[in-house]
């Protein structure tokens, strides 16, 4: 065992001396990675020490945010993970009336925001709420764990349902009609068949919806109220109180769970990917389920994409209207504010555009050296591509804010240290693209070409790079949706010059400001779909999709 | 270069991967303008040895030579020894035409040459109106065409095809095979092709090593393959084979007299060396055996058991059990009709069979008549 291990590294070295290209990129990439993406780690999880963190135990209010993150994680993830199952079912098996709406509005939440459910549910079901105060004629308080818990199921359910509409659809009807077939009655085949085959996609969509809800900072901050999660309360004792100690422990604390739910998740569900070629779907039907399921299933999702709906239509009404709860008449001072705040939107372009890129340039490389050279030592950069994705970005964002906050490091408060953050927080979300996109491609199109009297360089250039193309840009669209969109990673590095347009709702929401919070949300939500419509059209035309 | 000196030639050349030794230690000499075929079951090294002529691999030992270059150490894309790939590898991004183009371009042609040899294999393969179609737009009989046409119009010496044909359906792959033949001939480049096919292998090749586990347990013409397979492996793969274990009890002018079962066989000695007392194996293809409703006298008859037929069109399968175990029979005669049941009765000729060492006996040469055990 030992002396084929050592055989193994032997040759790997070999190869690395024979081909000295390959050797250098891979070390600058390892180099590169560690410095942004370890170090900042490293910096923030040693900033306190032993003794700091066993005020995790015994300060109450640090006690109880812990406990606090991990009960609204587990109520959240229980109902998103059912509310996507019901989706995916309808949209892939229910025969039901709107399905393509339904799969559509799944979707929307994920071009959003972070906190826009956060801030509809004020509009709709808050103090001055349409429908509490005006429909209703009921007060009740919304701040805390149960208005929390609603906003995280809306927000966060559609990352759940991505996976599990993945599983759901490749299913093969004819294993349902093979049981139907043999005399299995309709809750025999769910129950037998259907739901044991769908069980990966729902543990992959539960884990995914529980990173999330976790990691979320965005929702919290604004509909938590006195209930206090893990990110919200390192964020208060930086804001507040300039308590970088005390950050670090509760930043460090999420961490853990965090990471261990991203391995979980690895584990079970391994690498997936965000763009697929779109594949033959099976004409196979399925045999239509009796009316009342039907029915039930569908009414379910009619009420949740009503929610959806109103959450979006109440945004945009809101953008145009004087004074939320008091003033109902049209107004475009809140569309002039878009133009007050020009600096801080144009910043939000800026940053998530270069970022995005910089993130899909920078894992192409990786991507190929991983996938094509696969040796053992290329695991380590596997690693390092992927471990951004398991911290959530408050703690990313305090790791810049610390790790770059000295000479010769000195990047706090430039664009920069903006870019940087976002590109590597964006990294996984590239690599994974870029590697499923080379996974893709046939290793017999290099060699076809290199038979044909094609360099390394030129096969590299004419054959490979045209044909990632595709996943190229989907890396850049998805990136650029989360950076626009991103809170968590900035809120500790942004500077006066330097602040984007969600600091900014984020202010106006903390201020009361429900329009001018509305007018700009609706503005970045109309950015990012700006940029997603058309890549989503120049994919559809190489027969490629982008998931989210 | 004249005819027969080897165009390519491999010598003792061997390849592991990790602790799987993918080749052991070959050698095979390729004859310039010849159709060489590599044969045999998956994972037996041909496509291993295919990708070492190619440079897509380099051998941990033994050299490899084309047209007297030796080739270890060069790159792949310095060989020209384009290779037609079993799943196509047509560029996916790239129209039918700049997949021809692809290798051209880099050997920087002046244009108009360039343009004439494309339009050359264009016309060859009738690809006409296809030109500006993206691979994805082609049947999958369009695709091979072109992949035939990316390769040839390297205008290279050697083509290596690597299971080409394995992606057709049965009627057309024969088809293909011929006017592969064909084009080979009238073109005049050596062909090293690769299948785990026996009758593409008969068919179309000059010259067939067959391989098992990393070895090359014969090399010969088709017929030689076919009439006299050099082991009980190649006999079994190359077509189907009865073998029956026997002793030679003596030698009667140019016959070997040979107990087998209950019964004598009298096999043509045919350069055999075989003397008396040796254990051999006796191979008789099923085609080669007659089969009737009555006895026949004379030699190399025996009778048996008619077990089950399968009809063929062509021909009729027969099980027979006879002397403990079962005979394959192939019968195209006019006499193959049904009802033939019961008791029947085989004959066969004593040049129709081949003799091979028995499983674990050694052959011993001998020359002149031997005596009577």
């Amino acid at each position: 065992m030992i002396s084929t291990a050592a055989n193994k590294s032997a040759g790997n070295l070999k190869r690395l001396r024979k081909d000295p290209f390959l050797a250098l990129g891979s070390a600058a990439m390892i180099l590169l990675t560690c410095f942004f993406v370890v170090w900042p780690i490293i910096k923030v999880v040693s900033y306190s020490r032993l003794a700091d963190y066993r005020k995790l135990f015994t300060y109450s209010s640090w006690y109880h945010a812990a406990l606090n993150s991990l009960f609204i994680t587990a109520l959240s993830t229980i109902s998103c993970t059912l509310i996507a199952f019901l989706f995916a079912y309808a949209v892939t098996r229910a025969h039901v009336p709107f399905r393509r709406l339904f799969a559509s509005v799944a979707l929307l939440p994920i071009v959003s925001p972070p906190f826009i459910v956060a801030l509809s549910y004020i509009l709709l079901f808050g103090g001055q709420g349409i429908i509490s105060k005006y429909v209703l004629h009921v007060h009740f308080d919304i701040y805390g764990w149960h208005g929390l818990w609603l906003v995280q199921t809306m927000t966060f359910f559609p990352y759940a349902y991505a996976v599990i509409h993945g599983v759901m659809a490749s299913i093969s009807p004819q294993l349902e009609n093979a049981a139907y077939n043999l005399g299995a009655t309709h809750w025999q085949v769910f129950r037998h068949v259907f739901l044991p085959l769908c069980r990966p996609g729902l543990a992959g969509g539960a884990l995914i919806a529980a990173m999330n809800v976790l990691a979320d900072f965005g929702n919290p901050i604004i509909i938590a109220g006195n209930f206090h999660v893990l990110p919200t309360e390192a964020y208060m004792q930086m804001s507040g109180m300039f308590d970088l100690n005390s950050a670090s422990v509760l930043s460090t604390a999420l961490l853990l769970p965090a990471i261990a739910l991203f391995v979980w998740n690895r584990a079970w569900i391994g690498k997936r990917s965000y763009v697929t070629v779109t594949g033959k779907e099976s004409n196979a039907r399925t045999f239509p389920l009796p009316a009342a399921a039907r029915w039930t299933v569908f009414a379910a999702c009619l009420l949740v994409t009503a929610l959806v709906v109103s959450v979006y239509g109440v945004l945009f009404y809101g953008a145009f209207t004087k004074t939320w709860g008091f003033d109902w008449s049209f107004t475009l001072k809140n569309v002039h504010y878009i133009f007050a705040k020009g600096r801080e939107m144009a910043n939000s372009l800026k940053f998530a555009l270069l970022s995005s890129i910089a993130a899909a340039v920078f894992s192409l490389p990786l991507a190929f050296i991983v996938q094509r050279k696969g040796t053992r030592l290329y695991r380590l950069l596997d690693v390092l591509a992927i471990l951004p994705g398991a911290v959530p970005g408050i703690f990313l964002g305090l790791g810049f804010a610390v790790a770059f906050n000295e000479k010769p490091f000195l990047l706090t408060g430039t664009p920069l240290i903006m870019i940087l953050a976002l590109m590597f927080w964006n990294l996984p979300t590239c690599y994974s693209v870029n590697l499923a996109g080379l996974a893709q491609i046939s290793g017999t199109l290099e060699e076809a070409s290199l038979n044909l009297g094609a360099n390394r360089l030129r096969t590299f250039r004419r054959i490979l790079l045209p044909l990632l193309r595709g996943p190229f840009i989907a890396g850049v669209t998805v990136s650029f949706l989360r950076s626009v969109t991103c809170l968590s990673v900035v809120i500790f590095i942004y500077s006066a010059k330097t602040s984007v347009g969600t600091v900014s709702i984020l202010g106006l929401v903390q201020n009361g400001q429900w329009g001018s919070a509305s007018a700009l949300t609706a503005a970045l939500i109309l950015m990012a779909f700006a940029v997603l419509a058309p890549t989503r059209l120049l994919l559809k035309k190489q027969g490629r999709s982008i998931q989210l | 270069m004249a005819a027969n000196e080897p165009m390519i030639e491999i010598t003792n050349v061997s390849k592991r991967f990790g602790d799987f030794e993918a080749i052991k230690n070959i050698s095979l000499s390729v004859p310039a303008g010849s159709f060489t075929t590599l044969l045999g079951p998956s994972g037996c090294g041909k496509t291993t040895l295919m990708k070492l002529i190619a440079g897509f691999f380099e051998p941990d030992r033994g050299d490899i030579f084309i047209e007297g270059r030796r080739m270890n150490g060069l790159p792949a894309f310095k060989r020209n020894t384009p290779l037609v790939f079993q799943d196509y590898a047509l560029f996916p991004h790239m129209t039918v035409q700049e997949n021809i183009a692809y290798g051209l371009k880099l050997q920087k042609l002046p244009r108009k040459t360039a343009e004439d040899k494309i339009t050359a294999m264009v016309d060859m393969f009738g690809l006409h109106g296809l030109r500006d179609r993206l691979p994805r737009a082609l049947s999958g009989g369009q695709q091979q065409r072109v992949a035939f046409a990316r390769a040839l119009v390297m205008g290279s010496n050697v083509i290596l095809m690597d299971e080409p044909l394995s992606n057709l359906d049965a009627k057309m792959r024969v088809e293909v095979r011929d006017e592969l033949r064909q084009l080979q001939q009238r073109l005049g480049f050596t062909a090293v092709f690769v299948t785990h096919d026996q009758d593409e292998a008969l068919s179309i090749s000059d010259q067939v090593a067959v391989f098992d586990q990393g070895r090359i347990v014969q090399v010969g013409t088709p017929r030689e393959i076919y009439k006299k397979p050099a082991s009980r492996f190649a006999a079994d793969f190359v077509g189907a084979a009865n073998f029956a274990e026997g002793v030679v009890k003596a030698i009667e002018g140019d016959d070997l007299v040979i107990a087998c079962g209950n019964g004598i066989m009298r096999v043509h000695r045919d350069g055999y060396a075989f003397g008396p007392g040796e254990r051999v194996t006796l191979v008789i293809r099923p085609e080669n055996i007659a089969v009737h409703e009555s006895a026949s006298r004379g030699d190399n008859a025996w009778s048996g058991h008619l077990l089950r037929s399968s009809f063929h069109g062509r021909s009729v399968r027969y099980w027979v059990a006879a002397d403990g175990r079962d005979w394959i029979v192939d019968d195209a005669g006019p006499g193959s009709i049904a009802g033939l049941q019961g008791l029947v009765h085989m004959s066969v000729d004593k040049r129709a069979v081949h003799l091979l060492p028995a499983a674990g006996g050694t052959v011993t040469i001998e020359s002149g008549t031997g005596a009577i055990a």
